[in-house]
């Protein structure tokens, strides 16, 4: 089997077409969302339409899609996240929030769990570093944890002396899964990367050879971009998308 | 269409005296056991429902033995039909005396969740966690026993998992799901916490916490502080207001340790006075006495003047 670990859309239509392209290339069984399919983006209706076609994806709820429901306590949210939220908010039909707001914050596998943000916090705790890491394995449900909302992808393994390191995951470099050993995997982001690669990012996870290889795939910014700006959406919105920041 | 009809005879031994009652999942018949001469609930399994959780309900309630729980006699998983052969209930949910009008009633109150505690106390000694105790679940009969029902979601504390629950997903009622079910690590716990939401919505027919699905559960379960069921029903004495605040604290082990436990201080707590109840009436009274005393005084008074 080989499954595909996407996250953070946030409404970037144009990212999440070109992921879908190579998805589809890829001969995939299923597709893993670990959540935000809205907020920041100008495309939110036709990303939440996409989500709902596909007959093979598994979805949790994200923070921004939370709070574009209006339910997620907005105070930690910076102004362009907020005016984001608000302007996505009107741009959605009612199917389209009930299907937001209809989302379990956990699903998982035989072997896997995926979330958002972290076990012990699914919805808004943000995994950067060893320190959270090694809480939240504590929380672990099962032995492999898929994770969004840093938007930077990262792999964080424990092992059985209960040492917990950060390996180092780029295209090319694809990580064996080991027996016995624990992890908490980040496939970065489909909509806005912030790893100082504007490409998208996603993860294959082979579930026969027991390993996940992450994959960057281009897609068309300056369309994103452009489309921000037409929207009325904050400048910066659209700048970041040019760094991967 | 029900599967069966009045006096169909199902495996030779159980005639259909009632037509189906639907469920989510099944159609119950009441019937009667021609071997015993006794009535019985036969719980019939719906084509595409879930057989596993059907099973795994089964499987638990075969091995308990309890007067608050319903009693398991018979599965069958052979042939087409899949079913179970209930103890036949009269009476009805908890939840439908609670959307009622009745007058509130503390010791009756008392007396339905202290059953509810028994029964979990049996549970817990079984090593099952209900994983679902909520007015639904809970049967009043016509004697006023309670029955403890749907053991779809139970966990035998043995096993690792809920053997029909594969996707991870979070089951269960988010309105009565304590923190950390909602984090995937129930506990015995986890049953008091929902006996105390329980008792929470008998004394003031509200749920403390209006949450419509799990995620918004993870919120409000985890961080609102319920008020005091005096606040809402003045009729609560203050200390039974501690019993219940006690069940419902974040933490599991500022719970009550045992079901059992909870037991004996709600009992306790009920049997208290309502003080201000008691203080109006009180203070009626005085004014009473002090009115009369200054009539026989004034007239006194009067009296000796002349």
């Amino acid at each position: 089997m080989r499954d595909a670990v996407i996250s953070d859309i946030h409404g970037n239509y144009v990212a999440l077409r070109s992921v879908l392209k190579y998805i589809q290339k890829e001969n995939i069984d299923k597709i893993i969302n670990c959540g935000d399919i809205v907020g920041y983006g100008p495309e939110p209706q036709r990303c939440v339409d996409t989500i709902r076609a596909l007959k093979n994806i598994h979805s949790v709820i994200g923070n921004h899609d939370w709070a574009v429901v209006g339910l997620e306590d907005t105070s930690k949210f910076n102004s362009d996240a907020l005016t984001a939220v608000n302007w996505t908010r009107d741009k959605l039909d009612s199917e389209s929030l009930n299907f937001l707001s209809t989302l379990d914050y956990r699903k998982g596998g035989s072997n896997f769990m995926f979330l958002h943000g972290s076990p012990r916090d699914p919805l808004d705790e943000y995994i950067f570093g060893i320190s959270a890491a090694e809480a939240n394995f504590k929380k672990l449900l099962k032995p492999i944890c898929f994770v969004g909302h840093t938007h930077a992808p990262v792999v964080f393994r424990r092992n059985t002396n209960n040492e917990v390191e950060s390996l180092l995951f780029y295209p090319g470099k694809d990580i064996k899964i080991e027996e016995n050993f624990r992890y908490i995997i980040n496939p970065g982001s489909v909509g806005q990367p912030r790893d100082g690669n504007p490409d998208s990012s996603l993860i294959i996870y082979d579930t026969d050879k027991k390993e996940i290889s992450l994959k960057r795939i281009p897609y068309d910014i300056t369309k994103t971009q452009n489309l921000i700006l037409d929207a009325g959406l904050p400048e910066f919105l659209a700048s970041r998308l040019a760094e991967g920041e | 269409m029900s599967k069966f009809k009045l006096s169909d005879i199902i495996a030779g031994r159980w005639r259909v005296m009632a037509s189906a009652q639907e469920g989510g999942m099944s159609e119950v018949y009441r019937c009667k056991d021609m071997k015993k001469n006794s009535t019985v609930a036969l719980r019939i399994l719906k084509k595409d429902a879930n057989l596993q959780r059907f099973k795994h309900e089964a499987t638990i309630l075969k091995r308990l033995d309890h007067p608050n729980i319903l009693n398991l006699y018979d599965f069958n998983d052979k042939g087409n039909d899949v079913y179970q052969i209930e103890e036949y209930l009269d009476g009805m949910p908890l939840r439908e005396s609670l959307g009622g009008k009745n007058n509130f009633n503390l010791v009756k109150t008392a007396d339905i969740v202290c059953q509810l505690l028994e029964g979990i106390n049996y549970l817990h000694s079984e090593g099952v966690i209900h994983q679902d105790i909520k007015p639904d679940n809970i049967f009043i009969l016509p004697d006023g026993t309670v029955k403890i029902i749907d053991f779809g979601l139970a966990r035998d504390s043995r096993a690792e998992d809920v053997p029909w629950q594969t996707d991870l997903g979070v089951h269960g009622t988010p309105q009565y799901m304590a923190p950390e079910r909602l984090d995937g690590y129930p506990s015995f716990s986890s049953d008091i916490y929902a006996a105390g939401l329980v008792l929470y919505e008998m004394l003031t027919r509200l749920n403390p916490f209006d949450i419509k699905n799990h995620t918004e559960a993870l919120k409000k379960q985890r961080y609102y502080v319920p008020s005091p069921p005096s606040k809402i029903n003045p009729m609560v004495p203050p200390e039974l207001d501690r019993v219940v605040l006690k069940a419902l604290e974040k933490k599991p082990s500022k719970r009550f340790n045992t079901a059992r436990e909870f037991k004996i201080r709600l009992n306790s707590a009920s049997q208290q006075p309502v003080r201000t109840k008691n203080i109006k009436w009180e203070f009626i009274v005085i004014l009473i006495l002090l009115a009369v005393f200054w009539i026989i005084l004034f007239n006194l008074v009067k009296v000796l003047a002349a």
